[in-house]
């Protein structure tokens, strides 16, 4: 029979009602409070019996104390003095239990109660939940901008639907969190002048646990767009060292805290380590996402002439071979694909050696999944043509472009063909096709010769 | 509109301020306000603290002695003032309730 449990505390900071009931609950069924985390409880078994529970706040408590500063001892030999023995804490809640049948509350004063809860939560949840209500609006704001800004690239990340589904639900958590507490808040003040009695907060457990739910759904759901093997590894790879960091601070807190470090100390180390941490993270993540394709590639490639080539080249949809007719001993190609419910594009590339030099073959195709998306992404393709540069943060240059309809698609199989312009005139050998709800962005080494045209089409149009 | 801070006292206030014109430490309180209102005021010890701590911030009480974390307090001529202030507003409005009602003292 197993001596210590541990659950998910689903309960606001602010909750004293809800954990108390919760916690006298738990002690009915044999299991005892013994520690209290942001996340997880740890209960030991004891005999079931009845027990009362104060949850209580004191303000000037810190979850990076090594052990109660003399004040908060004296409060406790207060308490120690009516019956209540502590329990356990978490940052500015303590909690105390008291076997006798009516033992004297702790907080006999709502307004002093609701005062220390006040300034508790002004320690605690209510910067950490407007911070977190700032980033969440920050995120979207940024996903709308790029969604505004340039629709097709935005559409095509698989990323993009969970995350315009996951920051408008963080924001209603947050906003709900925080609306939750000022109402009762509210409500409290107004009792304790009217009467002096006290508010229970409301238990929103299923709240929380659905919050929960929905978190862990999202990531999943986040690993599963990600799309391929490969990027979910990554994915499942990332969460996987951002809770090592979570638990890497809290160990180095904890330890300290052993270490009997002052909390001053205890919050400087901890708060470097976690910037450091932080910061190895995500080289480490940015390091592997440059090397990506090295990792990928197995050490299948070489390098001949100062360039590297595939040993075993990927298929691509077109091939230089295919609109040459010849065939190439260094060949270097890339492929990555990336789809939302929205649309799905691949983007390919190859370079072979011809001779002394190199022919190169880019292209990028993209399909519209969703038919009432069909208007926007052509304007992008076609009408959002422009970028500015900011050069030494001073100047800003501006590149814009122009598509030129090209007569007879036909020959390319397609719907309709366009190439690019430059501001200036300068016409180039990038071409936009058309090809139902598919548009291909084709960036070639030479214009393409009718035949190569139909090569093209053909082998674009259903690729 | 909220009430301002000791502008009346509460029964909790007020019983502490009452123990406190003897020398008396926090722990002590709690048992004297029981006693001294048999039982019918009782003062839980996280508000004891919070008050003990308001009172002296306000320089109604002052701490006394020290020994250890044990602590002892009296009270000041402000908490005086204001244990008297209060005193007579409780007895205007018992002397309005008689004028009123024409009852007084324990009649029902």
């Amino acid at each position: 029979m197993k001596s210590t449990k541990r659950e998910i505390g689903l309960y606001s900071f602010y909750d004293h009602t809800g954990i108390r009931a919760h916690l006298e609950q738990m002690a009915a069924k044999g299991w005892m409070l013994e520690k209290m985390g942001n996340w997880c409880w740890r209960y030991r078994r004891t005999e079931p019996r009845a027990v009362r529970f104060a949850v209580v706040y004191f303000p000037t408590a810190s979850d990076f104390d090594s052990s109660p500063g003399e004040d908060q001892q004296t409060f406790r030999d207060y308490c120690a003095a009516a019956g209540w023995k502590p329990v356990a804490s978490w940052a500015q809640m303590l909690i105390f239990a008291n076997e006798s049948d009516t033992p004297v509350p702790i907080e006999t004063d709502a307004a002093v109660q609701l005062d220390n809860i006040h300034r508790a939560m002004k320690r605690n949840f209510l910067p950490g939940h407007i911070v977190l209500l700032a980033l969440y609006f920050l995120q979207m704001g940024m996903q709308l901008s790029d969604l505004w800004k340039h629709p097709a690239d935005t559409l095509a990340r698989p990323s993009f639907p969970l995350f315009m589904l996951c920051w408008p639900l963080a924001i209603a958590y947050c906003a709900a969190e925080l609306t939750s507490y000022f109402l009762w808040r509210r409500r409290a003040r107004r009792a304790a002048e009217l009467d002096g009695s006290f508010t229970p907060t409301r238990g929103r457990r299923g709240f929380q646990a659905a919050g929960l739910v929905i978190l862990v759904s999202l990531v999943l759901l986040w690993l599963f767009s990600l799309g391929g093997q490969y990027a979910a590894v990554v994915g499942a790879g990332a969460l996987l060292a951002t809770v090592l960091l979570q638990c890497s601070v809290n160990g180095i807190k904890a330890l300290m805290k052993r270490s009997g470090c002052s909390t001053g100390v205890n919050r400087a180390v901890t708060v470097a380590a976690s910037f450091v941490l932080a910061f190895a993270l995500i080289s480490g993540a940015a390091y592997c996402a440059v090397h990506w394709d090295e990792f990928r590639s197995d050490g299948g490639t070489y390098t001949y002439q100062g360039f590297t080539y595939d040993k075993t080249p990927i298929d691509l949809p077109l091939t230089t071979q295919d609109l040459t007719g010849q065939s190439y001993e260094h060949v270097s190609r890339n492929r990555s694909d990336s789809q939302s419910v929205f649309l799905a594009r691949s983007t390919c590339w190859e370079r072979v050696q011809t001779g002394a030099s190199h022919l190169s073959l880019s292209y990028e195709i993209t399909d519209i999944r969703q038919p009432w998306l069909r208007d926007v992404v052509v304007w992008d393709y076609l009408e959002n043509t422009g970028f500015s540069v900011r050069v030494h943060g001073a100047i800003t240059v501006a590149f814009n472009w122009d598509w030129l309809p090209q007569e007879a698609p036909e020959r390319w199989g397609a719907d309709a063909v366009y190439r690019k312009c430059w501001d200036g005139g300068d016409v180039r050998d990038e071409y936009l096709l058309f090809f139902g709800d598919r548009v291909v962005d084709l960036t070639l080494d030479e214009e393409p010769t009718p035949a190569q045209m139909a090569v093209i089409g053909e082998n674009l149009r259903t690729a | 509109m909220a009430r301002e801070k000791f502008q009346t006292l509460t029964e909790q206030m007020f019983y502490i301020l009452l123990c406190l014109r003897r020398e008396c430490c926090g722990t002590d309180i709690m048992a004297q306000v029981s006693a001294l209102t048999h039982g019918r005021v009782a003062v839980g010890p996280g508000t004891l603290y919070n008050l003990l701590e308001s009172f002296l911030q306000a320089g109604m009480i002052s701490e006394t002695r020290v020994e250890g974390r044990k602590r002892s307090y009296l009270i000041t001529e402000t908490g005086q003032r204001m244990l008297d202030d209060e005193y007579r507003r409780l007895l205007t409005l018992a002397a309005d309730y008689e004028a009123q009602t024409g009852r007084g003292g324990n009649a029902p």
